[in-house]
């Protein structure tokens, strides 16, 4: 130790390494924490911005324009008249889609059975690019129908066909109240049959042109529902006022995703809670392994530090040597954790985890949205930020209540210590 | 003023340390007075219990006194604050213990420039210093080798290096052959009598090794925490 500078590094390196089993369990602890915490924090918020990116396809878009009660009410005479606004709102910066939509509720009938169903009257072209219910894949029989045909056309979910005894060209009875408050009903054809995992669409939704759905809500033009997608989330906020000010000049009203699919949120935002508190339990879980490990390392040298003590070494300097090797460990762990974590999320990000075969193939539902069944990490670079701070902070505080231990014995006591 | 030679290196006036053991009080040390002069080769002797081990912890400023003054090199100790004992022992006062007595992750060269480099001195000064005193000691060539790689008569040689190196006013030492077969004591012994004698060192040991004892040339008994004897030679 030519140079006296780096002693309590130095000497706190080496103490580490007195009781390798000892400091590779301390690792263990961090390291493993810190993986578990920012790979466990990257694969739920990969997962929620699937189900969000998922959920604002198949449903309000980023942006949703409706009536100003629709959201509330859910009345088929609430509609929004767009006038120019779908080709305005295509123009804007950061609009990907705008996917206007009809939606009547009503019930469907064969020789068979009567279902109630709601139909859902969109461009189809438009969705079949975006939508994930219109994924290729997910039609097993027909095709998408083309507009304008004499007889309404409409795609309908697997369940509801097989309980209707319906297949691809059969023809089934829609009947439902129009906006004016008339029964209207109509004669439909099978067109496509798409089989999604989603009892609600599988069972219960028919999917037609928009302006087949709109003639027989009696508003021809209108719509129920304006999904505007944007190029990702955090354009929400740049473009809402400007979408809202052009919404409202029809008589509309623009919601954010969370707004217009409260259910989707809520549920994302409980599961969020419920990852806080499994990080939490992580949290605890190291501060307990930490300090024991600790204690047992301080109190197996109390005579030590009574002879350090005795050869003129300060409190504080025996306090600070325990508090670099606690913050030596600490650091280790965390770099090997974190390390392991950016492993851990590349693997998921770039390749994910299929878990269809163990969700039995197809699709999974989560919070009413289709998501594939492939679980990706994404980059949370803010969030491991301040779970690898929180943990290592946690795990240097860890050493305090050990060094308190070490700093309440006299030297007198410690040296007779054995 | 008085002449740094003439000052004694240790002077206890009256001083007493109790400890309560449930309704009794155990005199560990009772009243005790005690002059040592610089360059002393004393011993403290008596048997397990007489108070050895406690009068030189409050000697060495490990412990408080709860009655009486304890000068060490002519500064008051008693009443000084943490702070100001750790400072006192790292200048003035070295320490022997009976065994374990080495920081086990650092080589026999560190250990023994520790308190040097506690005291801040230059490296090239503490290298000078502490290799002089492995020549002294003949632990040369095991001055990369760590606690564990040595036999505790190497061990306490490194000890007695440690001790030594900052030129302390006092080194104490608490049964340092206690652990040590009869032959590597009387080497040991014989170590510290030299630096005694030519360094100057100022010792005084704590024993019930009759060996010890014979080397010493002040011999101090002492018997339920008093001195009883206290006989110079």
């Amino acid at each position: 130790m030519r140079d006296g500078r780096w002693i309590w590094l130095r000497l706190a390196w080496r103490n580490l390494w007195r009781q390798k089993r000892r400091t590779a369990i301390q690792l263990a602890v961090v390291a493993g924490s810190v993986l578990i915490a920012l790979w466990y924090n990257n694969l739920a918020r990969g997962m929620y911005a699937a189900m969000i990116r998922d959920g604002v396809r198949s449903g309000s878009g980023h942006i949703g324009i409706y009536h100003p009660n629709y959201l509330s009410d859910r009345l088929v005479r609430q509609t929004v008249a767009p006038d120019g606004l779908i080709d305005e709102l295509r123009k804007l910066d950061h609009v990907v889609a705008v996917m206007p939509r009809v939606m009547l509720p009503g019930v469907a009938r064969s020789s068979y059975e009567l279902l109630p169903v709601a139909i859902v009257g969109a461009d189809l072209d438009t969705e079949q690019a975006i939508n994930p219910i219109l994924d290729a894949k997910r039609l097993v029989a027909g095709r998408l129908p083309s507009p304008g045909k004499r007889t309404v056309q409409a795609v309908v979910g697997a369940r509801f066909a097989e309980r209707l005894h319906l297949r691809v060209g059969s023809k089934f009875v829609f009947n439902a109240q129009n906006a004016d408050g008339e029964l209207i009903a109509t004669a439909m054809r099978v067109a496509g049959i798409v089989r999604t995992g989603l009892q609600e669409i599988d069972e219960g939704t028919l999917l037609v042109w928009r302006q087949d759905a709109a003639k027989l809500l009696g508003r021809p033009g209108h719509a129920h529902e304006i999904a505007v997608l944007l190029d990702r989330p955090n354009s929400i906020a740049e473009l809402l006022p400007e979408v809202q000010a052009r919404a409202a000049a029809r008589g509309a009203k623009a919601f954010r995703w969370e707004e217009a699919m409260p259910g989707l949120a809520s549920g994302i935002r409980m599961d969020y809670a419920f990852l806080q508190a499994i990080v939490f339990v992580i949290f605890v879980l190291v501060a307990i392994g930490t300090v024991n490990i600790l204690v047992m390392a301080v109190l197996e040298r109390i005579r030590e530090f009574g002879i350090l003590r005795a050869l003129g070494m300060e409190r504080r300097q025996i306090g600070w040597l325990v508090l670099n090797e606690a913050v030596l460990v600490s650091l280790l762990g965390v770099a090997i954790g974190a390390l392991l974590g950016f492993a851990a999320t590349w693997y998921t990000w770039k390749y994910g985890i299929d878990l269809s075969e163990m969700m039995g193939g197809g699709s999974v539902e989560m919070e009413g949205v289709l998501v594939e069944p492939i679980m990706r990490a994404t980059w949370d670079w803010a969030g491991m930020a301040r779970l690898t701070g929180v943990l290592l902070l946690l795990s240097i505080a860890a050493a305090l209540y050990p060094l308190r231990l070490v700093l309440r014995v006299g030297p007198a006591d410690a040296v007779r210590h054995y | 003023m008085m002449n740094n030679e003439t000052v004694p290196a240790i002077e206890l006036s009256d001083v007493s340390k109790f400890y309560q053991q449930g309704d009794t009080t155990v005199h560990a040390v009772d009243h005790v007075d005690l002059t040592l002069q610089r360059g002393a080769f004393a011993t403290l002797a008596g048997p397990s219990g007489s108070g050895k081990t406690t009068l030189l912890n409050l000697i060495g400023g490990l412990d408080q006194p709860d009655t009486g003054t304890i000068r060490i090199d002519g500064e008051t100790t008693t009443g000084l604050s943490d702070r100001e004992l750790t400072r006192l022992r790292l200048h003035k006062i070295g320490f022997i213990f009976q065994a374990y007595n080495l920081i086990p992750v650092l080589t026999a060269l560190e250990n023994a420039e520790f308190v040097l480099l506690l005291q801040r001195r230059p490296a090239d000064e503490r290298q000078a210093r502490v290799r002089a005193l492995f020549a002294e000691l003949g632990l040369e060539g095991l001055e990369h080798r760590l606690p564990t790689q040595l036999s505790g008569g190497q061990q306490q040689r490194v000890a007695v290096a440690r001790a030594v190196a900052p030129e302390p006013a006092i080194v104490l030492a608490d049964e340092p052959t206690a652990n040590l077969d009869s032959q590597t004591s009387a080497n040991l012994l014989e170590m510290m009598h030299r630096l005694n004698r030519e360094q100057g060192v100022t010792f005084l040991f704590s024993t019930h090794d009759p060996a010890v004892i014979e080397q010493a040339d002040r011999v101090i008994r002492m018997h339920d925490g008093r001195i009883v004897d206290d006989e110079r030679r």
